[in-house]
């Protein structure tokens, strides 16, 4: 392009350049091109038979090679450039001095036409004149012919220069051809040359490669041996273990081959009489169908008449569906009538419960005035006593006897209903003044064993806790072995799997269930079961009060260790039955605390007998001592106003007496 | 979306559990997986919704292949780091890719060639400016070269022969500034905050019959546009402008504008038609600034041109590299730049290729060589040095150890005295690039 850009440059110029010029120009620049690559080529030869081993040199010298081509190639066409220069200038300098020429050729022809113009004002006549003018104007016209000659001969350089310039551009496009195969070659060659080093770079890897190759294989071949070898042993070790096995298993079989073929042998027989059977069977069934055949006429009879009695069945089961619409009417009339009953009946049973609470609230309320009532009486009573005591006591004074107080204790306790209602600490004074009455009443019973209100008050009260849980499940044990009787069968073989823990428990539940008792009950029982065991072995000895407190105390700690006598247990069990039932019983009919009849017994005895048999003689006696005496006050009373009566008399004498004696006096 | 994604893939999952009892044929390998089916569904819908930055970087390549390729630029620009996508919008848009020409970054080649091909295409006066102003803001982070193969002019109006005339005579050459000027690289340059290497030609590709000179050279108002905007532009390190008929007086121009950039190292005017005064002025910019390759290949400098530039060369402590070639140097200024490097340790490459001089030159060249030792590469090539120049040469390489390349083809001088020459800068290359005892012995024995 950069030439072609000069070569542009170029085109305005006179054409001046000869073809000899052009020629050597082309020439030249050839010659500049090929001469740098044959010495590159010879260069690169002998640096190759020098250093033909190292590659690294001769890739050097490559590159250097084509650089200098390329160096070469621009200097070729400098030179081109240069000569093209020069040309020029040579041409420029050529075509100045032809101008110079003709500018000095015109000057003087100039020159000459002026001075005929001097001449021409000298003339005057017409045809001296007309020849000179002739002459003038034949020298302007050869200055011009030779400015148009001059002017042609230019053009026509142009036009060589023109062609010339044309000619050049093909042989540029040619060059640039040539130079682009050149190019394609020198590629060519430094690839291969490339090439070449990575062939032997190639070669040098895939040794070290194949000797990296073969140190890895020789390992791996090693690591496959011992992996073999150890593989080897251990299959060789599986293989004498399945030989083994397949010995045990071939034993196995051979045992069970004989022993199926006696099976097979036995069935065959079996099979073989049950053949028989089947053919004696079918003798049978032979005449069996003979028999058959008889029935059968038989059977065409019946039939005949099945035909009529499906008649009838249909119409029976007609009337069956009639019955079946009825039944349902019905059914739903009994359904309704039903809920309008239970509807009847939750009245009824509100009406029931209102009435059951009417009359809670009625006996409440009665018992209350009764209570009220009683309390009344008491203290009227009371007053009473404290009154005849009083009197009695005055009595003793009038009699001057010595009047000695009934006891203390008596007389500051208070009656048992009042007592009760005073009480400010309803759980402890109950417990005392129950324990009163407790006692009389064991001392009633005592022959009887442990009452069952006592157990149940500790069962309330603080021992319950000290129960062990162990304890009671060793009495509960020995209970359920005891009552096994009463425990099903059925029960009892169900339960054997079981723990004996679970065992006892079930068991527990079917005997309750059986005896009537709740869970509640068992502290209970147990409590009393250990008490009847107590009872009996001390029952000789009188003082059960005492007795009992011992227990009481003691009872958690002994009864740990000493069980109770098995052969006991079925006697307690039937008295505690007894006495729960009676409690439970009790316990129905009084809805409020039982009322202690004996305490109030003994309590109105002693209110009664507060004045004793001797005391009341003794009042008899002073009560007769003293209507007598009564009797005389009355007489000495009667007596007063007539002893009055004379004493007043007795004054008015007196008086009288006086007056007179004074009158006497003064008539004196 | 999301959610739509995992009801929909729990579906396909249902189905399939049926399909299994049914289908032996069935594998697990054809469903794909529910990342994969939600990364599908981010693809899908990448425009509205553009979750990019959050994924892992296995996730952001599976995007970066799928999403399509037609997203708005402005929008794509400021998602996507370099990477497959703009590899895939290079590869969309141009045949031929060679992304280590772009410092292995897609994003950025795909940046730069949109831009050129932007102004290549700009046409003054029909083309908006906002075109381009708008591509810049986009990509002005991403540039770091501009290689502009064509400037084109404004469109003619239609001018009938008589104004044309007119306008020629009255106007004359000066006032050209409403005919022919270019694009205006100011509203550019001072916004590419990256930009590194500007390549410029003034010229318009494949102009067929249309051709006329003037689409081939800048104007003056070209000139100064384009010095400002240098100027305006702080991070240039290299400036090209080739093949656009560069005269004295512009180059003056632009010279006088580039004295004091902070940044430029290259500076390359080859192929225009720069005389001795441009020359001068050259010489003035190498003794301010810092250049380091000064290319004036192909262009009119003669021997007070070549003396300036000698004698900045002479104080200049940075430049490397000094092509000289194809100039008119002659004896004069190859003489002057000889002596002056008698002075300068800095200078690697020296190229005085087709200039016309002689073994008046190489004498002094030798004289020079033997002293200076930082050389490295000498072209002469094109020179008519004949046989004198040849034995001088010769003589000074036979002290010489730092030259690696000498250049003297097409110098008259005898091939067997080229072989030797060429054979002693051989060896001081591989003396150079292996310190290796046994090459100097076969050095010795040569």
């Amino acid at each position: 392009m950069e030439e072609a850009g000069k070569v542009h440059e170029e085109a305005p110029e006179p054409p001046v350049l000869s073809d000899n010029q052009v020629d050597k120009k082309g020439a030249s620049s050839f010659k500049g091109k090929k001469d740098p690559t044959e010495e590159g080529n010879e260069e690169l030869k002998s640096k190759m038979e020098e250093e033909k081993t190292d590659v690294k040199k001769r890739i050097m010298s490559l590159q250097k090679r084509l650089t200098t081509l390329v160096t070469n190639i621009q200097t070729a066409v400098d030179a081109k450039e240069m000569e093209r220069r020069s040309g020029m200038e040579d041409n420029c300098r050529i075509r100045e001095e032809r101008l110079k020429d003709d500018a000095k050729a015109c000057q003087e022809k100039v020159e000459e036409i002026r001075k005929g113009w001097s001449i021409v004002n000298q003339k005057v006549v017409h045809s001296e004149l007309q020849s000179v003018l002739d002459s003038q104007q034949q020298l302007c016209a050869a200055v011009i012919e030779d400015k148009k000659k001059l002017i042609r001969e230019l053009q026509w350089e142009r036009r060589v220069k023109e062609d010339e310039y044309l000619k050049n551009l093909r042989r540029l496009d040619e060059e640039i051809k040539l130079m682009l195969d050149r190019m394609q070659q020198q590629f060519q060659n430094l690839s291969k040359a490339y090439r070449e080093e990575l062939t032997q770079l190639q070669g040098v890897y895939q040794q070290e490669i194949e000797v990296l190759l073969a140190k890895d294989k020789a390992k791996l071949k090693e690591h496959m041996k011992e992996h073999w070898d150890t593989e080897l042993e251990s299959l060789m070790e599986r293989r004498r273990m399945v030989e083994e096995s397949e010995k045990t298993v071939h034993d196995v079989m051979l045992e069970n081959t004989t022993k199926i073929k006696l099976m097979q042998l036995e069935e065959n027989a079996k099979s073989q009489a049950r053949l028989r059977e089947q053919q004696q069977m079918k003798g049978k069934s032979v005449i069996l169908n003979f028999k058959q055949l008889e029935h059968g006429n038989k059977i065409a009879a019946y039939n005949a008449k099945l035909g009529e009695m499906k008649g009838k069945i249909l119409g029976s089961s007609k009337e069956v569906k009639n019955l079946k619409t009825k039944y349902a009417k019905q059914k739903d009339k009994f359904m309704k009538q039903r809920q309008y009953l239970c509807e009847v009946q939750k009245r009824s049973r509100q009406h029931y419960e209102r009435i059951q609470k009417e009359v809670r609230y009625t006996t409440a309320a009665d018992a209350r005035k009764f209570e009220e009532m009683w309390v009344m009486m008491e203290e009227e009573v009371t007053q009473l006593a404290e009154k005849a005591l009083a009197i009695d006591s005055l009595i003793c004074k009038h009699l001057g006897l010595a009047w000695e107080c009934p006891s203390a204790a008596f007389m500051e306790s208070p009656g048992p209903r009042r007592s009760q209602e005073h009480d400010t600490n309803p759980t402890s004074h109950p417990l005392q003044t129950r324990y009163l009455s407790h006692c009389s009443q064991r001392m009633m019973d005592a022959s009887v064993g442990p009452s069952l209100e006592r157990d149940s008050e500790h069962g309330t009260g603080v021992e319950e806790g000290e129960l062990s849980s162990e304890m009671l499940m060793k009495v509960m044990e020995l209970l359920c072995d005891e009552t096994g009787f009463l425990v099903e069968d059925k029960l009892r073989k169900l339960l054997a799997p079981m723990e004996k823990n679970e065992q006892t428990t079930v068991k527990l539940h079917s005997l309750f269930a059986v005896l009537g008792l709740e869970e509640k009950d068992l502290a209970k029982l147990a409590e009393f079961l250990l008490m009847y065991k107590r009872q009996q072995g001390e029952q000789t000895v009188g003082h059960f009060v005492e007795e009992a407190e011992v227990m009481e105390n003691s009872a958690t700690a002994d009864s740990t260790s000493r069980l109770i006598n098995p052969n006991n247990i079925l006697p307690a069990l039937q008295r505690f039955l007894e006495q729960h039932r009676k409690s439970v019983h009790e316990r129905s009919s009084l809805s409020h605390p039982a009322r202690d009849t004996l305490v109030e017994e003994a309590y109105w005895d002693r209110l009664g007998n507060i004045i004793t048999e001797d005391k009341l003689k003794l009042w008899d006696a002073a009560e007769r001592e003293l209507k007598q005496y009564e009797e005389v006050l009355m007489d000495i009373s009667e007596l007063v106003p007539e002893t009055e009566l004379l004493r007043q008399q007795n004054t008015k004498l007196r008086m009288q007496l006086q007056q007179i004696l004074s009158s006497t006096r003064s008539s004196n | 979306i999301n959610i739509n994604i995992s009801s929909s893939s729990s579906g396909n999952c249902s189905n399939m559990r049926r399909i299994i009892a049914e289908d032996l044929d069935w594998s697990l390998a054809t469903v794909s997986s529910l990342s994969n089916l939600s990364l599908q569904c981010i693809v899908n819908n990448f425009e509205e919704r553009p979750i990019y930055e959050e994924l892992t970087s296995s996730e952001k390549d599976f995007i970066q292949n799928r999403v399509s390729l037609s997203l708005p630029l402005h929008f794509a620009a400021n998602v996507f780091p370099d990477g497959v996508y703009w590899k895939r919008c290079c590869e969309q848009k141009w045949k031929v890719c060679d992304v280590s020409n772009y410092g292995e970054s897609w994003k950025r080649m795909f940046f730069e060639r949109q831009l050129e091909n932007i102004i290549e295409l700009f046409v003054p006066g029909i083309t908006e400016p906002k075109t381009v102003l708008d591509m810049v803001t986009l990509c002005k982070d991403h540039i770091k070269k501009l290689n502009i193969a064509q400037l084109l002019p404004p469109v003619k109006e239609p001018q009938t022969e008589d104004e044309e005339q007119a306008s020629e005579l009255t106007l004359a050459n000066d006032d050209d500034k409403s005919g022919m000027d270019h694009f205006d690289f100011r509203i550019l340059l001072d916004k590419l905050t990256n930009l590194e290497e500007l390549h410029l030609v003034y010229k318009v590709k494949s102009c067929g019959m249309n051709f006329e000179w003037s689409m081939f050279e800048m104007t003056n108002w070209d000139c100064e546009s384009l010095a400002k905007a240098l100027k305006s532009c702080k991070t240039l390190k290299l400036f090209r402008l080739h093949l656009s008929h560069l005269e004295d007086k512009k180059c003056r121009l632009l010279v006088k504008y580039l004295l004091d950039h902070p940044s430029l190292r290259t500076l390359d005017f080859s192929h225009n038609v720069i005389g001795d005064s441009g020359a001068r002025a050259i010489g003035k910019l190498l003794t301010k600034s810092k250049l380091e390759i000064l290319n004036l290949y192909d262009n009119n400098i003669g021997g007070p041109g070549a003396k300036a530039i000698a004698h900045a060369l002479s104080k200049n402590t940075t430049l490397v590299s000094l092509n000289l070639c194809l100039n008119r140097l002659k004896d004069e200024g190859g003489q002057a730049i000889c002596k002056a490097l008698l002075n300068n340790k800095t200078l690697l490459h020296l190229q005085l290729g087709a200039n016309g001089v002689t073994w008046l030159t190489v004498l002094s060249l030798s004289s020079m060589l033997a002293q200076n030792n930082t050389l490295k590469s000498i072209n002469l090539s094109c020179n008519t040095l004949g046989e004198v120049g040849g034995n001088a040469l010769e003589e000074a390489m036979s002290h010489n150890t730092s030259v690696t390349e000498c250049n003297i083809h097409l110098t008259d001088i005898e091939e067997q005295r080229v072989s030797v020459i060429n054979q002693m800068v051989w060896n001081n290359q591989f003396r150079k690039q292996e310190t290796n005892p046994r090459e100097k012995n076969t050095e010795n024995a040569n």
